[in-house]
Parts: structure tokens; sequence; C-alpha cells
């Protein structure tokens, strides 16, 4: 890909030309760390311009009590937890996870890749109670939505929900008042801004004048994101960029808004690392209560402290890199995790460690033939 | 896992010479003739798939061990375990196409056994198959036999059996369909080799990929190579299934494909001949090995006062992969700290400030009595020019890789 090259040299010249001037940006989607070390763009960036891992991790973002919330339901008899993959290793209070034996048993967990699969299983087990965990932000809202439509429609009433959704402008608000953010910008996740649009991130340039792009994935699509909000910062030009105009409409999906809308209203949620953040979570509203299994089995959340020595927290708040952490790498790795961070594919413990960020830049020493 | 399981449980117990080669097939050599000889199990889920089903995958694997060892594979036996109940068609559709890959590749199955256990005992079939080839004298293929300055060939695209796998169990959503690369790889060994005799190594990357395979060889070889990952032929499919997904194709399954290893002047020479067969028209020089690094090959359990463990003697002081880099002193010092059989493992301490990394804290105060230490093998490494022209190392992973949510 020559063309990837040559937005790398772009890029390299555009920092190169304001010597003086250091860029510190929020890449707050997990996507994006993961993609970003995967393809080792962060060793071809130059020195002063330095990217940070946000909250964007949906799996990483859960505190303790819910983990151990989705552990009681799985001890319950008839009942069968369904779960996106990442959950199954995230350790609980005592470091149990849905993957130990004594909870996944047979039927207990079953790993699914979407809500409408958790409802199939609903339906094929009419004799046993359905949960899935909907973790996610905005961009898995609308399949969960859409999963509780068709099971009210259908009358499925032995599924159900630990709604756990979060959402990401309140986060960026709350991160962006703590002050001890230091960053010039913010690197705004695609997936979630296909859904919402570009209107809720306004409050950033508004009110903390910080410039948002809005980048894709793909390793083009990232360094093409981060040469606007360079160009953004040097002209001192706080405004809202859309840099992944293939995915994203500006206005978002109207149609699964008010799908979510129809079944979920904002509420306050626990962060892990970050304490109760104001309208930052969806919780049912009152006429789907019985679709929350925590009220159905009368589990409620109880907030756990994380467990001692990790780090998630401030890395999630973009606080520290994941190797500041004094667990990573030794107490904490992918085979035995102390946190999430380490546990799922988007967690920016995992992508550093798989990919070699433990201390030393890796370059080798050899003279490269291509 | 399985690479732990294997070092720990079934390499210190049945090791011997034979074994510890840890080749694809084994080699047996005999007064008059070599024979190779070797065993893979099948448990694939779904039965059938696209491009193929359980039983020419049995055939294939085995055949494919025993050609990419560099022997002319001559006899298979085939042993089934069938849950109560299979059904007789399905049966005969899987032996049918066992009959097929066989002929394809040359080989006759002399001996089988069927065992049927009850409903629930197993999932449908497995299948294990054994394979016996003959190697011509003085021929040395083995993944201990990289070499500084060789080349890297793969000889097509990588990953599609994991991806057709993955989505012939219609639990991703996903429309396209990806076939399976499942075939035997003979014509292309021996091509190879009738072109270049003096092929170091050849692998086929079956569980774990490309990546996994490549880790393999750095490791028994002790070199570090440097892969090019542009270079590095991937279907347009698997490529948007894996971008999708969020996963990585090199670490997704082959089962048709050759990976070879052999000195940089013979490289074109290789790749001419493959790209002549209709399997390797997709053949592409992917990497080279660079440089050698220290041996690393103990494995040392200790026992102290905060509780016992186990390590590598690299990996005492640093992680696997770290240790290549730090190369000569840093890492034979390392290996004192952790000391040998029946000495104190007393300077562990000392070793953290040796490597100034990460890679030690954790084990300090497990100080200790060295209870047994066990050869092992080699570290090497493999590191990755990605196509943005940024280097990472190119892992190992432990499990199966799991599609991102969001």
């Amino acid at each position: 890909m020559p063309h990837l090259r040559k937005l790398v040299d772009k890029l390299t010249e555009l920092v190169g030309r304001h010597a003086d001037l250091r860029f510190r940006f929020l890449e707050v989607c997990g996507t994006h760390t993961t993609s970003v070390v995967r393809h080792g763009l962060d060793t071809v960036f130059p020195d002063s311009l330095e990217l940070i891992s946000g909250p964007g991790c949906p799996v990483c973002v859960m505190p303790v009590g819910y983990i151990d919330q989705a552990l009681r339901l799985a001890g319950i008899s008839n009942v069968i937890v369904t779960t996106f993959g990442d959950l199954m290793h995230v350790p609980g209070s005592g470091r149990r996870t849905l993957a130990d034996p004594a909870a996944s048993g047979r039927e207990r967990v079953r790993v699914v890749y979407s809500p409408l699969d958790a409802l199939r299983i609903a339906e094929q087990n009419p004799w046993h109670e359905v949960v899935f965990l909907a973790v996610g932000f905005e961009t898995t809202a609308p399949a969960v939505a859409l999963a509780l439509e068709r099971a009210e429609t259908a009358h499925i009433d032995n599924f159900s929900i630990l709604p756990g959704h979060r959402l990401i402008p309140p986060v960026l608000r709350k991160l962006a008042q703590s002050g001890n953010l230091e960053v010039d910008g913010f690197l705004a996740p695609g997936h979630v801004s296909t859904i919402i649009g570009m209107e809720p991130y306004s409050f950033l340039p508004d009110e903390y004048a910080m410039p948002v792009v809005i980048g894709g994935f793909g390793p083009e699509e990232i360094i093409g994101a981060l040469l606007v909000l360079v160009t953004l910062v040097v002209n001192n030009n706080y405004q809202i960029i859309n840099a992944y105009p293939k995915a994203v409409n500006p206005f978002g999906n109207k149609k699964a808004l008010d799908l979510v809308a129809k079944y979920f209203e904002p509420a306050a949620a626990f962060w892990r690392g970050l304490g109760e953040i104001e309208e930052s979570g969806l919780k049912l509203r009152e006429q789907y209560l019985d679709r929350n299994a925590a009220v159905r089995f009368n589990i409620p959340f109880r907030d756990v402290p994380d467990p001692a020595g990790c780090g998630c927290g401030s890395v999630l708040a973009g606080r520290a890199k994941p190797t500041d952490c004094p667990l990573f790498g030794l107490m904490c790795r992918p085979e035995h995790p102390v946190g999430p961070c380490m546990v799922s594919s988007e967690g920016s413990c995992a992508a550093y460690y798989r990919y070699g960020k433990g201390g030393s830049r890796v370059v080798p020493d050899f003279v490269v033939p291509w | 896992m399985t690479h732990q399981l294997i070092e720990r449980v079934f390499m210190s117990k049945l090791g011997n010479p034979i074994l510890a080669e840890k080749d694809d097939a084994a080699k047996l050599r005999d007064s008059y003739c070599d024979w190779c000889f070797t065993t893979d199990s099948f448990v694939v889920k779904p039965l059938f798939f696209p491009g193929g089903d359980i039983g020419r995958l049995a055939v294939c694997g085995t055949v494919n061990d025993l050609c990419v060892a560099g022997a002319t594979p001559a006899f298979l036996s085939a042993g089934f375990i069938i849950e109560e109940g299979f059904e007789t068609r399905r049966l005969h559709d899987i032996v049918d196409s066992m009959k097929a890959a066989a002929l394809e590749s040359g080989v006759q199955i002399v001996a089988g056994d069927t065992k049927v256990v009850e409903r629930g005992g197993a999932d449908g079939l497995y299948i294990n198959t054994a394979g016996l080839g003959k190697i011509p004298p003085g021929r040395k293929i083995s993944a201990n036999m990289a070499r500084p300055g060789d080349a890297i060939i793969v000889s097509g695209t990588v990953g599609q059996h994991g991806a057709a796998v993955m989505l012939a169990r219609g639990e991703i959503p996903f429309r396209g369909r990806i076939e399976s690369d499942v075939s035997p790889v003979r014509a292309l060994t021996s091509a190879l080799l009738k072109a270049c005799p003096e092929i170091h190594v050849m692998r086929d990357p079956t569980r774990g990929g490309l990546a996994t395979v490549l880790n393999e060889i750095a490791r028994q070889s002790g070199v570090t190579m440097l892969i090019n990952e542009q270079s590095i032929p991937v279907s347009r499919e698997v490529d948007s299934l894996c971008q999708l997904l969020g996963l990585d194709p090199l670490y997704l399954a082959c089962e048709g494909r050759v990976v070879v290893f052999l000195p940089a002047p013979l490289a074109s020479k290789a790749l001419e001949a493959l790209r002549r067969l209709p399997g390797g028209r997709n053949a592409a020089l992917i990497g080279e090995v660079s440089g050698r690094v220290p041996r690393w090959d103990e494995d040392v359990e200790w026992e102290g006062a905060r509780g016992g463990g186990t390590g590598w003697r690299g990996e005492v002081a640093g992680r696997r992969g770290e240790v290549a880099w730090q190369r000569g002193e840093v890492a034979g010092r390392r290996g004192e700290v952790a000391g040998r059989r029946g000495e104190v493992a007393g300077q562990v301490e000392l070793g953290i400030e040796l490597a100034g990394s990460v890679g030690l804290a954790a084990r300090v105060g497990q100080v200790g009595q060295v209870r047994q230490v066990r050869n092992t093998g080699q570290v090497g490494q493999v590191v990755l020019k990605t196509t943005a022209g940024g280097y990472r190392p190119l892992p190992m992973l432990a499990g199966e890789p799991i599609p991102r949510i969001c």
C-alpha cells in the first residue's frame, strides 16, 4: 500500500512543520487503539504526536458489580446466560469469570454473536429463562432494542436482558470536565457515530475548545483523521469534522435512535475507574421493566471496588498507558487477566501486550530489504 | 495453550530424541531406508464446509505433514470414532471424499479401525489418521534448520480454511462464501524439492495459521525473522471478513499451503516452480530470516517462600519476545539468574535490574530452590513490517481469536 506510506509521510511532514508543538489526542474507541498498534502506526508516527486510549471498550468499562450480577444470574438453575465472547473472561469479585466451569455448565452460559441469536435460544428453550448481557455502546443498543421488539411482538416472555449499555458523549464530557486530561483533541469513534451522528459531540468544541474528528478504523482512515486533527489544532480551529463520511451520516441513524428510545432512556450509570456518571447509561423504560433481568430475578447492582492494583480505571480515563500499570504483563496477562482491559479484543492492555509494547520499542537492528 | 500442554505434559513425560525434534512428522532412520511417520486427529465442526469435509481434511492433513517433512507419502491408516445414530448416508459421503483425496495424493489407506460410542459420547464423528512416507537418503528438512539469510515463501493465500469453517458454523452474520483451501500439497512440495533440493524448512500452516508456524520455526531454529505484511497473499473475501470481525488472517488455519525457508538466491527459482502449479499461483516471497538469537533452552521450575512457578529460563527475567531484542549480555545474565537444578535461584531480584524491564518484578520474592531444569528448545522472534511501514512483533496467540463487539 504505497498510498498508506504517502499518508504517513504527509503526517510526519505536517507535524514536523510545527516542531514547537506537541500533539496529544484521545482515541476514544478501543478499535482505534488496536488498529494503531496492529498496524505499527505508533512506530511510524513522529515523536511529538501521541495517542492516548480512552474509555471506548464496552467490556472494559463495565464495573465489577455488573460481572457479579451476571455470575449470580448464571447460578440460577433454569437460567441460560447469553453473552458476547469478550465478557466470558472478565473477572468479577474473587476473580471468578463466566468461563469458569462452575458458571459455564453445559447449558448455563452461551456465547452469541448478536442479541437476535439470544432471542432464538429463548424461542428454542421455552422452559428456560434466557438472559442477554446487553453490554455495548450506542452501536449495539439498536440490535438489543430490535431483539426486545421481536420478543414483545412474538410474546417471547422468557427473554430478558441485563442492561449494561453505556453512552459515549456523557463520558467524554466527564473526561473533559475533570481537567486532568491533557489532550489537544478527540479522535471520535466511527461506529458509534454512525448511530448518533455529529451533533452530540458539539459540546466539546463549544464548551471545552477541543477539536473532534470522527475517524474510521483502517490505517488510512486513522491517519487521514489525524491529519485533519493536527490541522485543526494548528489553526486553533475548534469544530467537529466527519472524516468517515462513507459510514457516518452527520445526523446519525434516526431509525435506530428511535428504536432505542422506544425501549430505553438515559440514566446514571457506573463506569469502571470513573464512578457514576449522569445520563451515561441506558435503562429500560418503565413499561418494559420486566425485561430487566436484575428486576426479574431480584439481583440488584452493587458497587464493588476494582481489583487491588488494577490500573484499568486510569487507562480508561486516559490518565495512564497500559504499560504504566504495575500489574501489566506480570500479574495481569491475557491468560490470567486481572482487569477487563487485558481481556477484550478492544482492550488497550490486551493490544499493548499482544503487540509487544512492553516498554522497549520494536525496531529491528538489521537492514530492511523493502 | 496447546503449546504449553505439549511442552509441560507430553514432552516431559514421553520425550525421546525423535519426538524432541518436534517436526510435523517423525523421521525413522533405518540402515537401508528412511521412513517418516505422523498422526493427526480431526474434530472439525461442522463436518461439511465449503470446499471440503472432515474426510478430505483427515487425508490431506496427514499427507501434508508427510510432504512438508520432505517425504513421499505412501500409506495411511484411518480410525473412526462415531456417535451412535450418526447417519450412514453422511458417513458414505465422508468416506467417498477420503477416497478421492487419497487418490489425488497418491496414497493408499491400508489399516483402519471403527468404534461406535453412545449418543453424547462424541460430537458426530471424529477421525484419526496416521501416515507413513519415504524420505530419500540425505534429505534434511526440519523446523530447526532455518538459517540467517533464508528467504521465506508461502505457496498461496492464507486463512481460507479457518475463515471457511468459521463461516460454515453459521454463527457469524456475513454474506459471502469462502471456500476452504483443503487439498494435498504433494504436487507443490515435490515440484519445490525438484527445483531446489537445498530447502531448509517446509511447514504447513494449519492450526494457529501462518503467524503461529513462523513463531514455532523461529523458536526451534533460534532465529529472528522479518515478515513483510504487504506481500502476504490474502484473498479479498478473507480480508473483508477479518476486517469486519477484527480478526487477523495470519492466525487463521490453512490446509493446502506450504511455508518454505530456503537460501535467498534460490527464492526466484522456487517461486517460479510454485507458480506453474494450480495450487501455487499466488505464491509469494513474504520475508527473510534476519538473525540468530542466543539459545534459550531451559525450562525452570522453582519453589520459594511465596509459592512456586514455572517459566522459561529466558523468560524468568522477561517475556519471551523481549529476550530476543536484548540480545547477548542481558540475555546471558538472565539465564544465570534462574539457576540450575538444585541451585538456589537467589539472584532473581538482581535479574530485574539487569533486565531493566517489566518482566521479573512479579517474581520478586519467589526466591527459592530450583526444582527442575528441562530442555525445551530455543526462543526466537518474528517481527512484522506492517503495511504502514511500522514494526511490531508477530506474537504467538494463546486461545481462539474472539470477534469484537462494536
